[in-house]
């Protein structure tokens, strides 16, 4: 026994040199990024970036890159995309390794964290020594979204607020108005009941979606004048349990519980290819979602329409803007470069010729007038923006804390196993005592 | 044991009757597949399991709508070295566990098992920094060397398995070509690998669908598009926001087919080409 | 006993495995038992490791989803090993039949083992909804009132193994391998015993394959405990952690909160759990497994 513990101590540390020697010149070769560009005056500088999802060679953002090649004698970049299942674990490795893109997309939910951790370039002082570019053509709100603690850190690819979403055919079989935007969620709800059908004992229709994905629900506790933590994110108690919070989270529970639900519940989504398939099947009137939604719906022969999400009980209305930003690694070596290449990336030819076809809304304040005076269905859509309010995930570090209390506080309830009221008090009491 | 229809007796009925229950269960989820490869986008959450109307240029779009050619050539060039390197130097170590008896075998081979018992989740990154420090990142390289140190992931799961067989095969066998003048590697290649004919199958087998849906692999080492396999991108009809249900599915099934068929061919070698006898006598 | 003469060939013969070892394998395994004991904010890149000493798994011991997710893992290995073993090896003895036609039936059991997990996620959703589902329609037939199963806390990880059982392709693949080293003279020497076709199995068929059985206990052990795809795709760890398994949880601390060192340390705890799992069964073998093949002293 004793011999066989020699050995495998032997094997280890044989192994144990071959790291430090392969750690040690990992250090002096360490590069931070992985262009292999060099000092030379004349010497051509190298860049990457990065998306997810569109594998596609002929992309967009293909396009843009050839374009900037061809109009940047000094830079070449070059394009490497993801494919979306992989993008979180390609990125961390990649960051890990510092082998990292100088440009990389980042999804609105990342935002804090990526900025957080130190890993995303702040471009205030950029934006400020550049005169040919002001941060002013953009949407206002859009810009705010992409600052984070009042520094500026992404700059906007594309975006997608969020709005409600009807189902023509089912409203004008049922002879029911369409939404207005004098609507509140009590007409909402019901409106949904209305439009709720069974048949044997089995839904075959459903008024409304109410879902356990977040983002609906903050714009639902906004219009209710209440969130799930304080606005600098460092406190549950007295928001993710008060008086407030509770009773409308209990009307939103009732909304796909129980004899009379109004609403499929999650499993029935996800069983039915999510609200989308519903939704394009006839079987869902109404949800609150974001505007991608838009190129699945235009592919199908479903009539739909947008309409602003509800107003509160006081008049409050507010939605999300779900938004990906490009981010300049903050460990690249070309900075004034990377900075150029993000322009090109977020700037008015690229914004163009990604909404072409309607698949995205521009960015900039001066093409998205034009989409809102001639695109019936995206000018609630767009009005929505202005409602904009940030998610606590991106107003703190803690943002994941209560995310995660509120969701499980929200699973212990629909499945029955908590009241309402015990249910949010234990996740307001669960998140505090996290807090850092 | 070969038997014709007419000699079945009860149990070997009740045997296929079992067999004929699975394979439903089996097949529903694969029917489904084919039948969402074949419907609109509209329809894949329908309440018709069937398609209305055929839509067989799901195929042709899905083939065109990604590099399909230039992605099976890059799976290819991964592919075919991996499973000689993998089959060759898979058999030649399980030979060497089978049938030595050096110092230290049995700490070796807990090691060997040891190297799966680490999740691979946080190997990943120091693997990563490995290969970024001798400069064979986006490259297939780090895909396909590891392949002739013993097969892929550290080669434990082929070695074990062959090693396994060959324990079982009756030593008489090996020992009588030795006293015949036949030294180690001649009996390795003219007796120990043909007999171990169905686990190096085995192994083959598996070896092709780990290289044909690796994902995680082609993910982490390769950036260009240029560069990438079929199993990066069938994940292309996931896009930004939304699947496509029908053309993954369309897609899914033509990356399918190549594995099946070979499954299909190989099952032939498989089972019927045994000849090991009890051997006692020899 | 053998001579020493063979001894030192045998190094020669596992030389690429050794090599790949020290190469490609050790390494990273060092690192990652390095990083159990330090802090890692793993996207802040490599220069960022602090070493913490016992700090991580200080703080596993009392992180209740750590007893959370071994708590799930270990349900789950000790039902599904044994479960699957059982099924695999009936349907492989099935399958080994020389009859026409057996080949199609090879065939449709390996398909499962095809399928990327994708397209059998979505398809099993639909299967577990306790409303639209073709299992509870199944169930109602014989009047039973079939639970909500993936979103039922109770159940969720009843129904992954359940799901788990669908996929024993590759087990079985494995067992029919082995069963090819079978010599068919045993077979015949046993027919004309007149044994019967349960006394085949377990005095000829059973004993034979037990390398088999060893192999694949094995694996279904280390796989067993490391099982992560479809939780991570289907439920995520809900509800209510009913299906948060171990390397799930990992997952989520190293690439979602970016620990790594915790993750590392959790990683390690889990080796060291599997470990002793294996070595029970490999010094239980020698009671049990039996090769034709070995020196009998």
């Amino acid at each position: 026994m004793k011999k066989k513990l020699s050995i495998t101590l032997a094997a280890v540390l044989s192994s144990v040199l071959l790291l430090s020697a392969c750690s040690t010149s990992g250090n002096t070769a360490n590069s931070g990024n992985s262009s292999a560009g060099n000092s030379g005056s004349k010497e051509k500088v190298h860049l990457t970036f990065s998306t997810w999802g569109d594998v596609n060679s002929s992309s967009s953002e293909q396009k843009l890159a050839d374009e900037f090649n061809a109009s940047h004698p000094n830079i070449e970049v070059k394009f490497e995309p993801v494919p979306g299942d992989g993008y979180a674990t390609k990125l961390t490795t990649s960051l890990a390794s510092g082998t990292a893109p100088d440009v990389f997309l980042i999804g609105e939910g990342d935002f804090y964290s990526y900025v957080d951790k130190g890993v995303v370039e702040p471009l205030d002082d950029y934006v400020a020594k550049d005169t040919s570019f002001d941060l002013k053509m953009y949407q206002q709100d859009l810009i705010d979204m992409e600052r984070i603690n009042d520094k500026l850190y992404y700059l906007p690819k594309d975006f997608n607020p969020l709005a409600l979403w009807y189902n023509k055919r089912i409203f004008d079989e049922a002879g029911i108005a369409y939404p207005s935007d004098e609507w509140t969620w009590d007409d909402l709800i019901a409106t949904a009941q209305k439009l709720t059908k069974q048949e044997k004992g089995k839904y075959t229709q459903f008024g409304f979606n109410a879902g356990t994905w977040e983002y609906p629900i903050y714009t639902y506790l906004w219009a209710y004048g209440t969130d799930i933590a304080n606005e600098e994110g460092t406190k549950a108690e007295g928001f993710m349990n008060s008086e407030k919070t509770v009773s409308a989270i209990q009307k939103y529970v009732d909304l796909s519980t129980g004899p009379n639900r109004v609403s499929p519940t999650p499993q029935d989504t996800e069983t039915m290819g999510g609200d989308s398939s519903m939704f394009m099947t006839d079987k869902l009137a109404m949800m609150v979602t974001g505007r991608w939604i838009k190129s699945d719906l235009d592919k199908s022969n479903v009539e739909y329409g947008s309409a602003l999400i509800p107003k509160g009980p006081d008049g409050d209305r507010a939605s999300i803007i779900a938004a990906a930003g490009w981010a300049m690694n903050s460990k690249t070596k070309h900075k004034e470069e990377a900075f150029e290449l993000m322009k090109w990336l977020s700037g008015t030819d690229a914004q163009k010729l990604r909404s072409k076809d309607g698949l995205v809304l521009p960015a900039t304040t001066a093409e998205l007038e034009e989409v809102k005076a001639t695109e019936e269905k995206d000018k609630p859509v767009i009005e929505m923006m202005s409602y904009a309010r940030k998610p606590v995930t991106m107003r703190s570090a803690n943002g994941p804390i209560f995310k995660d209390a509120f969701t499980q506080a929200l699973e212990k309830i629909l499945v029955g196993k908590m009241d309402v009221k015990s249910a949010l008090d234990e996740a307001a009491k669960t998140a505090d005592s996290k807090i850092k | 044991m070969q038997t014709s229809l007419r000699k079945f007796n009860l149990s070997q009925w009740l045997a296929l009757l079992i067999l004929i229950a699975g394979s439903a269960i089996v097949l529903v989820p694969l029917l489904w597949t084919v039948s969402t490869s074949l419907k609109t986008p509209a329809e894949v959450f329908g309440d018709s399991f069937f398609p209305q109307k055929w839509i067989w240029s799901n195929y042709s779009d899905a083939v065109r709508a990604i590099p399909f050619f230039l992605f099976l050539r890059n799976t290819l060039i991964i592919l075919v070295p991996v499973m000689i390197g993998t089959v060759f130097t898979g058999a030649l170590c399980a030979y060497g566990f089978a049938r030595f008896n050096f110092r230290g075998k049995q700490t070796l081979f807990l090691i060997l098992l040891a190297t799966m018992m680490l999740p691979s989740q946080v190997t990943l990154i120091p693997t990563f920094l490995l290969f970024k420090q001798v400069g064979l990142t986006n490259s297939f390289l780090p895909l396909i060397l590891p392949a002739f140190f013993g097969g892929l992931g550290g080669g434990a799961f082929n070695i074990f398995l062959i090693r396994q067989f060959m324990r079982g095969i009756p030593r008489e066998l090996d020992e009588s070509a030795f006293v015949d003048g036949a030294n180690r590697w001649q009996i390795f290649i003219r007796i120990m690998a043909p007999l171990s004919k169905a686990p190096l199958i085995a192994v083959s087998i598996f070896t092709f669908m780990g290289v044909w849906n690796d994902f995680q692999g082609p993910l982490i080492y390769l950036n260009s598009n240029e560069k990438y396999t079929l199993a990066l991108g069938l994940s292309m009809f996931k896009g930004m926001y939304n699947v496509e249900w029908n053309m993954l599915m369309a897609a899914t099934i033509l990356i399918m087919l190549p594995a099946l068929i070979l499954f299909f061919i190989a099952q032939k070698y498989f089972i019927e080409g045994i000849s090991i006898s009890s051997a006692v006598k020899g | 006993m053998n001579n020493t003469k063979s001894d030192r060939a045998g190094y020669l013969f596992i030389l690429p495995w050794l090599l790949g070892l020290v190469i490609f394998t050790l390494g990273p395994m060092i690192f990652s038992l390095i990083l159990s004991f330090s802090k890692w904010d793993v996207i802040t890149g490599v220069e960022s490791i602090q070493y913490v000493g016992l700090d991580n798994f200080k703080a596993i011991f009392h992180d209740p989803l750590f007893y959370q997710s071994l708590k799930v893992t270990f349900i789950f290995a000790l039902v599904s090993v044994p479960l699957f073993q059982v099924a695999s090896i009936l349907i492989a003895v099935l399958l080994n039949m020389r009859s026409r036609g057996m080949k199609f039936f090879r065939l449709i059991y390996f398909m499962p083992s095809v399928i990327p997990a994708v397209a059998t996620s979505m398809m099993w959703v639909m299967i577990f909804n306790p409303e639209y589902g073709i299992l509870n329609e199944a169930l109602g037939w014989f009047g039973i009132q079939g639970p909500a199963w993936l979103q039922d806390p109770n159940y969720a990880l009843g129904a992954l193994i359940v799901m788990g059982l669908w996929g024993i392709g590759n087990t079985i693949i494995i067992y029919l391998s082995g069963l090819q080293g079978v010599p068919e003279d045993l077979y015949e020497a046993g027919e004309l015993d007149g044994a019967g076709i349960f006394r085949r199995f377990f005095s000829i068929t059973l004993p034979m394959i037990t390398p088999t059985i060893f192999f694949n206990l094995i694996m279904g052990i280390i796989g067993g405990f490391q099982y992560f795809t479809q939780a991570f795709v289907m439920t995520n760890g809900g509800p209510l952690n009913s299906t948060l398994f171990y390397n799930l949880y990992l997952y989520n601390k190293a690439f979602i909160e970016f620990d790594m060192g915790y993750a590392s340390a959790l990683s390690w705890i889990l080796f060291i759990i599997i470990l002793l799992f294996t070595l029970l069964v490999i010094r239980s073998s020698s009671f049990w497994v039996y090769y034709q093949g070995d020196d009998r002293d």
